[in-house]
């Protein structure tokens, strides 16, 4: 006699398996209300030692993994595995579980951490047996812990601090978050152009409006859902979405972004345009703990220990780097370099910092020259330029209009100049304008998919824009990033399901992006815990003679 | 984010997946019959999956020790007494996965952590043992150990050390550039045998399909040492979290000491 059983069992087994989030899945209550019995005072100890392996007594935690591996300092913060949220993460086939005090607390019933291994059930632990668990490796349950949790010797006291920390982490509800609406802003300054500005709003404003169409009867299915259900329908919300317009002097903005939130707090920020550099923005971010995702900016701020704003590139700074990279390769570096940026543009100027940086740290030299304000790039000013200096090498940060006077001159063809490198960024990504005979020498700085490339890859997005007409070919990039900041906040949000928990939305995003079908117009994107730009790469390229570009580096490489 | 549940890159796995099934229908009676059946079905593969290395791509003669603790433990004891037996000892599993291999490698053009080019091949064949492994310096979970391992390993050798040359090759390229690697390697002590590698992402990519660690993605990778005795000599695979003093041994076991 053949039993369907086992059959059923399979489907059962996998159809729960493939729908539940390993880190994090069910807790089995709601948040336990945090105990009056620790202080202020441990709890910021222990936060210390959970989030910098920082000992109460000020020296680094230490701890041992498979009886003699010994770990310190960054190796054994709790917070690296278990992250910031406490929300745990998984690596590869190794799952670290949550360990926020509400979940740990509670009894636990996961599927598997190792399908096809059964469900695990975990006893809900005291002081006592996450003392043991923390020190020995031990559960609730006395089951051995995965070898790559380490041992820590901590004495009680120290093991109180840790606890009282625990229970503290990631239980106060996220401002923005109702039970039937999730809040997001978008950033938008006064100063943008707008065609600019409408490509923009337009995308955000339609993908949330369709988000929030009920096709499934969400809503419904989320304030009724059986009980078997209510973890997978219940953190249902409709997105609301605010745009944050900022007006006036930059000076002013911090202001307003903190009436503005002041007055409706949201979740996250997603996307934004503003034009100069996002520092206040980021500052803002980093201040209110609000994630700001993928805000469209050629100048974003660049800090290793800054945590809320997930930038898609480095912009300028990728760019000056990019070149002074690639003059080495090509042995250029001992040619006279000369670069040129307009006077007041942030860009330019950002780009010719970084370039400049490089070759200082190699004990080089480039001279910049300086467009002043209202003044023209005149053939005068070019001839004069090349002919005092001598340059063999030509950076130019500039716009297409300020280089016109140089292509007429006939000096790019002429010694003393071997090479010009120009932005596509600034210049625009094409050998429009430039003498036949100048042409070999041109090499493009190009952080963005080849223009050839480019339709093909954005089909994703323009199929969708235009059926809901509202492409706007002339504003690709800004559409392009918006759509994939929206794509990264809904696949995050998914993700996350009930736990609406800043921290862990922005670690999820870490984890999403090496796997997004969409990548805007970047041939790759790539994220990983604590990494806050996704594009790594860039090409420098040269005009293909077919109107696009042919690159000469590899994208990304090192 | 992969928030699917990798599956375990066990072979044989088909066999685990069915014993599953099955024990999520123990209690039903019924199934009895089917249960014994499908049982000896089971251990069957079980056997096979101590040869069967087909998730391993390349080349190779598997030679499989079985080092975990008591990983089969529960066939023994007969499975009808405790169907969960045996995954609950798959799950505290703390032992390592040794196997020998012959990896058909190319040579990789790579950039070590002075930012020289160089490649695979120049970086394994020095006329020295070697050991290999895989990291990214962001990686949080898996890596601070196995570098920490390394570096355990390191102490351990003294002055054996400099007749080992020791490599970690990044898995995310595209970050780690020298300067971090060099970073990195500070902040785990390396000594000058002990060199790391990036490269770009196609050729990290190659070199991980060369020792078959690829997993598709930086997220999802595990932990493997490799290490040989010399050119020509296979390659000795642990897989799975060894202890330093485990590695140190497998690596005099290797050289015959």
């Amino acid at each position: 006699m053949i039993s369907l059983r086992p059959f059923l069992g399979f489907l059962l087994f996998f159809s729960l398996g493939f729908l539940l989030v390993p880190a994090a899945s069910v807790a089995a209550d709601p948040a336990t209300a945090v105990e009056a019995r620790h202080t202020p005072e441990q709890v910021e100890l222990g936060r210390r030692m959970y989030q910098e392996g920082i000992l109460p007594s000020g020296e680094l935690m230490t701890a041992r993994v498979q009886g003699d591996i010994r770990l310190t300092g960054e190796q054994v913060i709790c917070g690296a595995c278990h992250r910031r949220s406490g929300m745990g993460a998984s690596e590869g086939q190794e799952v670290v579980p949550a360990v926020t005090g509400d979940i740990l607390y509670a009894p636990l019933r996961l599927p598997t951490l190792k399908p096809p291994l059964p469900p695990t059930q975990r006893a809900a632990y005291t002081d006592e047996t996450l003392k043991r668990a923390i020190r020995d490796g031990i559960g609730p349950d006395g089951q051995a812990f995965n070898p790559f949790m380490p041992n820590y010797p901590l004495s009680d006291t120290e093991l109180d601090s840790v606890i009282a920390y625990l229970r503290s982490l990631s239980i106060a509800p996220a401002p923005g978050v109702t039970e039937t609406e999730v809040h997001f802003a978008t950033i938008v300054a006064d100063a943008v152009e707008p065609a600019a500005r409408k490509a923009f709003l337009d995308t955000m404003q339609t993908f949330v409006a369709q988000k929030n169409v009920p096709t499934r009867n969400e809503d419904q299915r989320a304030a009724h859902a059986p009980w078997h259900k209510a973890w997978v329908f219940g953190p249902y919300r409709k997105w609301v979405l605010h745009v944050w317009e900022l007006n006036g002097p930059r000076e002013s903005w911090p202001e307003q972004l903190a009436a503005q939130y002041a007055e409706q707090p949201v979740f996250a920020v997603v996307s934004g345009l503003a034009p100069g550099g996002w520092q206040p923005m980021h500052e803002f971010c980093e201040g209110f703990e609000v994630p700001c995702l993928f805000p469209i900016t050629d100048l974003p701020v660049i800090d290793d220990d800054d945590f809320y704003t997930v930038y898609l590139s480095r912009g300028m700074v990728l760019e000056g780097e990019a070149i002074a990279r690639h003059l080495a390769e090509q042995q250029l570096l001992g040619q006279v370099i000369v670069q040129v940026y307009r006077e007041g543009d942030a860009k330019g100027q950002t780009a010719a910092a970084a370039l400049r940086d490089v070759l200082q740290k190699r004990g080089l030299q480039v001279r910049d020259a300086r467009l002043q304000d209202g003044a023209e790039g005149t053939t005068a000013f070019w001839q004069s330029l090349i002919e005092d200096s001598g340059a063999g090498v030509v950076v130019s940060w500039l716009g297409a209009s300020d280089m016109a006077a140089l292509w007429s001159s006939g000096l790019p063809a002429k010694p003393p100049i071997e090479r010009i490198y120009l932005s596509s960024t600034q210049f625009g990504p094409g050998a429009d304008g430039i003498p036949p005979a100048a042409v070999d020498r041109v090499y493009f700085i190009h952080p963005y998919e080849l223009p050839q490339k480019l339709n093909r890859l954005l089909l994703r997005s323009t199929g969708w824009l235009r059926s809901k007409r509202i492409y706007a070919p002339a504003e690709k990039r800004i559409q392009a990033d918006a759509f994939f900041a929206l794509k990264m906040a809904g696949g995050a949000m998914k993700t996350i399901r009930g736990y609406f928990i800043r921290d862990y939305f922005l670690e999820s995003i870490e984890h999403m992006v090496d796997n997004a079908s969409y990548t805007s117009v970047y041939p790759r994107v790539s994220l990983a815990p604590g990494q806050r730009f996704v594009v790594k790469g860039y090409y420098i390229a040269k005009d293909d003679g077919k109107g696009g570009l042919q690159a000469v580096t590899e994208w990304g490489s090192q | 984010m992969n928030w699917k549940y990798p599956l375990p890159r066990i072979p044989g796995s088909r066999a685990m997946v069915l014993s599953a099934a099955l024990a999520l229908t123990v209690s039903g009676a019924a199934a009895l019959a089917a249960e014994a059946d499908e049982h000896s079905g089971h251990a069957a593969s079980e056997q096979a999956m101590e040869h069967d290395h087909s998730g391993h791509a390349a080349p190779e003669q598997a030679m499989e020790h079985d080092h975990s603790a008591d990983e089969h433990a529960g066939h023994d004891a007969g499975a009808a007494d405790d169907p969960h037996a045996h995954h609950r000892a798959m799950m505290q599993q703390t032992g390592y996965r040794r196997s020998e291999h012959d990896y058909a490698l190319h040579d990789v053009p790579l950039v070590d952590m002075q930012g020289n080019q160089t490649s695979l091949l120049a970086q394994l064949d020095a006329g020295k043992p070697v050991m290999v492994n895989f990291i990214f310096t962001t990686c949080t979970t898996i890596c601070p150990v196995m570098s920490a391992t390394f570096q355990q390993v390191q102490s351990e050798l003294g002055a054996e050390r400099d007749q080992v040359r020791m490599i970690s090759v990044s898995i995310d390229p595209e970050h780690d550039t020298p300067a971090r690697l060099r970073e990195y390697a500070e902040l785990f002590d390396a000594g000058d045998q002990w060199e790391f590698l990036t490269g770009s992402l196609a050729n990290s990519i190659a070199v991980q399909k060369g020792f078959d660690v690829y997993r598709g993605n930086k997220m999802n990778h595990e932990p493997t040492t490799l290490m040989r005795k010399g050119q020509g000599d296979p390659w000795v695979r642990i897989d799975g979290l060894a202890s330093a003093a485990d590695i140190v041994k497998e690596y005099h076991a290797m050289l015959g000491r």
